[in-house]
């Protein structure tokens, strides 16, 4: 059964295209992230699920039934903004309490709700607190609250960890994370972060330029990009102008250095996507590649070095632990030849 | 979501500037009719004695050596009380923008008193602290057995500058230490790692940053100073007299109105520019680079060196903050003399007398109305002002607060803050020599007061409206729609107690400014309704330990009044960031 349905969304600011045909379906309990650059159209589109924004063409349906023209506060959804939009004139209780005051709840029943929410954001002891003496972390918090108290039934976050710091992001992820779960709440995260996206979602949805990029759990965005643009904003960043041709019965990409055999069922030009994780040190295996080590960045979990291969130079990430020669010096790069290669015809 | 920033959500610009002159429509017809129009009268009296050549009265008259050394005095001692006030005022900056302590919060609030306080309140204050019959002289005399005062402060040039630093402090501590506050510490310490010394460091890369905030206080104090009226006239004496005061002479005991208006007309040009180019630099502090939070900002005071430079401040603000009102206070309940009167003799002691008095008409007069009656007039106009000034203030903070880049309001924002650089005297002089015929005859009427206080506290209000209106964001709006709320909900627990409250701090200073009010209204007051500064003033000037105590027992009504009120904006602030 799919809860929220998202149906072929279009909006244009002027002559600003923000949304070109969106659709995608959100199940019960479900938490899909909404991946891009800024300027994407991800929290445009959080606005009309929201119903702040009306789109130009297209529908968002809720257990098969249209919103069209159901303002926000009747939609029943809630939505944590990026700069929180805290009410600066209440404390932190009336600002939790908001939602449930607007429900018409009685002040008995809001006060043990109230005190059950700030101890699952760790705010408990909190509630006379002003506002604006709050550190970012606990604004956050309060934000979260906030969103949560009134049970809605979708819950939307926009960059909700964007203004904070790195360290407070890391533990505030972890924290969604189990209270996302722990509420079965469906929900929908924007976020231009990818870690943010893999960390939280059961499905990603990638945005560019009002599009649809592709859809699927984190493993399979990582593991199998489908255009060029999701391999690059992940950071896949071998990305080499092939030409397809076939060669000894099998299908060959040509580029500037080497040619290597590809599963495609096209000729022409294409672009050939050498993932970095996907390669080891030596010269065992069926595909190797020989350049020279041009720089060399130690990670913790991993060592990140820069091969020139015939004057291109190429990222890779190998394990810590491999040995590796001194800089300028040649050395020999085995790749797995399932996993290491992807090949995405140009358009 | 930045959709605020995208082009398809606002009204088209052309329909958003017809809304916005709407709003502009009634505070420029008060500032055309109460501002412009008498400035311009006084300009055209001071033009029109000479038909001939209709430049030459005025520049003979502003060019007598009296007049230049008149200007030099006013210059000179405008700029003598701004450097001994930021030298007073920056460490004080420093250490309220840089730590966190006990009690901070109470003396920030208290450093906020004397900027309301009317400024015959803080004359009559130091008088009662050091003047001849002050406590220190008093207390000096007592000690050593003197017979006559050993300290000459009343009628000094000191007492002028010291009134001066008491009353401009909080304008250094405010506008300097509040951008300080937010101004990030890294940077000072970043130039330290490079090498620089702490001293170094300061001068550098901190001082320059601050050098904006500095140069908007440091102009807003000297403009104060530089039409100072009321401390002038009561401190300094017959021997002194500022520009202010030579017109208040000029037009009230002299009745020579044409001079009275060429020295306004000379004095305005003077505030003017300062008052532009202090509205281009607070422009400039709006926008400043990143800032941040001042619970990031601030630390505790944990090394001695840091314990020590926080006692002396602490100290020396108190000191010059309470001394002054205290002796004020407590001269007013003490009766020094033994005095005689219908109830026969009364020894010297604590007395509630000269409270007492001030409901009693002792001179049988009809024009003259017992001071308790003051009160309730002062009360009266304030009322008026603060009604006149927010339906004025409000339509302009609100154009100015949610369309901050329209070319129109760019435009007018530096207008609405030149009645702060128009002395309250030239102001007066203006109503005198403008309303008193048709089309426009006010001359009779008790609204003269109320307008003029309304283009005193104008600034104020405008200035204390338009950050709490910007705190409305549409993103607030849309969060409550997000919790449920409908747009009546939205707009009674959202627009109304966020507008409630700038407005209570609007109104507070327009109520203030008005009580204390002295320099327009000892122009344009009646005589049969005196407000309560002008009935100090006129007992300060009648001989008698009734009239003085009588003068004081006013002084400290109205030093509880504005002090009860500045502490009330304290209270009522939102953001931290005030523009006073």
């Amino acid at each position: 059964m799919t809860h929220l349905s998202i149906q072929n969304i279009h909006k244009s600011f002027g002559r600003a295209h923000a949304l070109r045909g969106i659709s995608f379906d959100v199940a019960p309990g479900e938490i899909v992230a909404l991946l891009g650059p800024s300027g994407c159209g991800k929290s445009t589109l959080l606005s009309i699920i929201a119903g702040l924004e009306a789109p130009d063409q297209g529908q968002v349906f809720w257990e098969g039934a249209s919103l069209a023209g159901i303002p926000p506060h009747r939609r029943g959804f809630g939505l944590m903004f990026q700069d929180f939009a805290l009410f600066p004139h209440m404390d932190v209780y009336a600002n939790v309490a908001f939602g449930l005051r607007m429900a018409r709840l009685a002040n008995d029943a809001i006060r043990p709700r109230l005190a059950e929410m700030l101890d699952l954001v760790g705010l408990a002891g909190f509630e006379g607190r002003d506002i604006n003496t709050l550190s970012g972390g606990e604004q956050q918090r309060v934000a979260l609250a906030r969103a949560l108290a009134p049970q809605p039934r979708l819950l939307m976050f926009d960059e909700p960890l964007g203004s904070l710091d790195r360290s407070l992001r890391e533990r505030l992820i972890g924290d969604l994370h189990d209270i996302l779960r722990r509420l079965h709440l469906t929900s929908i995260y924007v976020t231009h972060d990818q870690q943010e996206a893999f960390a939280l979602a059961d499905r990603v949805v990638v945005m560019n330029a009002g599009q649809v990029e592709q859809i699927g759990p984190p493993q399979e965005i990582y593991c199998a990009p489908r255009t060029p643009f999701v391999a690059q904003f992940l950071e896949l960043a071998n990305l080499l102008p092939a030409d397809i041709r076939e060669q000894d019965g099998g299908r060959v990409a040509h580029t500037a250095i080497g040619s290597f055999p590809i599963d495609a069922h096209w000729l022409g030009p294409a672009q050939l996507l050498i993932r970095p994780d996907a390669a080891q040190p030596g010269a065992q295996g069926p595909l190797v590649l020989h350049g020279t080590l041009q720089d060399l960045s130690f990670r913790g979990s991993l060592q990140r070095i820069w091969l020139n291969v015939n004057g291109t130079a190429l990222t890779f990430d190998l394990p810590s632990t491999a040995a590796l020669p001194p800089i300028g010096q040649e050395m020999a790069l085995s790749l797995m030849p399932h996993q290491a290669l992807q090949i995405f015809q140009q358009s | 979501m930045n959709n605020g920033s995208k082009p398809g959500l606002k009204p088209s610009s052309a329909k958003r500037a017809g809304l916005v002159w709407l709003l502009w429509l009634a505070p420029l017809a008060f500032l055309g009719l109460f501002f412009f129009y008498p400035l311009g009268s006084i300009l055209q009296l001071s033009f029109a004695r000479d038909e001939g050549n209709w430049a030459a009265a005025f520049i003979q008259t502003i060019t007598s050596p009296y007049v230049l050394r008149l200007l030099g005095f006013t210059v000179g001692q405008a700029a003598l009380s701004t450097l001994l006030t930021l030298a007073f005022g920056l460490p004080g900056a420093y250490l309220l923008a840089r730590y966190q302590f006990r009690g901070k919060a109470l003396l920030q609030a208290l450093s906020g008193i004397p900027f309301v306080m009317p400024t015959l309140v803080v004359a009559a204050a130091f008088n009662a602290l050091l003047g001849t019959n002050g406590w220190v002289n008093l207390g000096l005399m007592a000690l050593f057995d003197l017979a006559q005062p050993p300290i000459q402060f009343t009628n000094t040039l000191a007492a002028i500058l010291v009134a001066h630093v008491f009353y401009n402090t909080s304008i250094v501590l405010r506008t300097v230490g509040d951008f300080w506050s937010h101004l990030d510490p890294r940077l000072g310490q970043a130039a330290q790692v490079l090498g620089a010394t702490p001293w170094q460091a300061l001068r550098r890369v901190t001082l320059p940053l601050l050098s904006p905030a500095i140069a908007a206080a440091a102009l807003l104090v000297f403009i104060f100073d530089f039409t100072s009226f009321g401390v002038i006239l009561v401190l300094g004496g017959p021997r002194f007299a500022t520009l202010e005061v030579e017109i208040y002479y000029q037009a009230i005991n002299l009745f020579n109105l044409p001079t009275a208006a060429s020295l306004s007309l000379l004095q305005l040009g003077c505030t003017l520019a300062l008052t532009i180019i202090y509205t281009r630099l607070s422009g400039r502090l709006a926008r400043p680079l990143g800032l941040r939070p001042r619970t990031y900002t601030q630390k505790r005071l944990l090394t001695w060196r840091s314990r020590l430079l926080a006692g002396v401040v602490v100290a020396a603000m108190l000191g010059l903050l309470t001394a002054p009102l205290g002796a004020l206070a407590l001269r007013s309940v003490t009766r020094l003399e033994p005095e005689r009167n219908q109830q026969g003799t009364q020894a010297p002691g604590l007395t509630l007398d000269f409270y007492r008095q001030l409901s009693i008409n002792r001179r049988q007069s009809l024009f003259y109305a017992p001071p308790a009656t003051a009160i309730g007039i002062s009360l009266g106009y304030a009322g008026a002002t603060v009604l006149l000034a927010l339906s004025l203030g409000l339509p302009a903070a609100w154009a100015l607060a949610r369309h901050p880049h329209l070319l129109l309001n760019r435009l007018l924002d530096p207008l609405l803050m030149l009645p702060l650089g128009t002395s309250a005297v030239t102001l007066g002089l203006g109503f005198i020599v403008a309303l008193d015929e048709p089309p426009l005859d006010l001359r009779a009427s008790w609204l003269l007061i109320p307008l003029a206080h309304t283009l005193v506290a104008f600034p104020f209000v405008i200035r204390s409206l338009v950050p709490a209106l910007r705190a409305i964001r549409p993103r607030l709006h849309q969060a409550a729609a997000m919790l449920g709320a409908p747009p009546l909900a939205v707009l009674r627990y959202i627009d109304i107690p966020l507008v409630g409250r700038a407005l209570l701090v609007a109104a507070t200073y327009a109520f203030t400014i008005s009580l204390g009010e002295f320099g327009a209204t000892a122009l344009i007051a009646r005589p049969e309704f005196p407000t309560v500064p002008v009935a100090i003033y006129r007992f300060l000037g009648q001989p008698g330990g009734l009239n003085y105590g009588q003068a004081l027992a006013l002084s400290t009504i109205l030093m509880l009044i504005t002090s009860t009120g500045i502490l009330a904006i304290e209270r009522l602030r939102i953001a931290d960031v005030g523009e006073f």
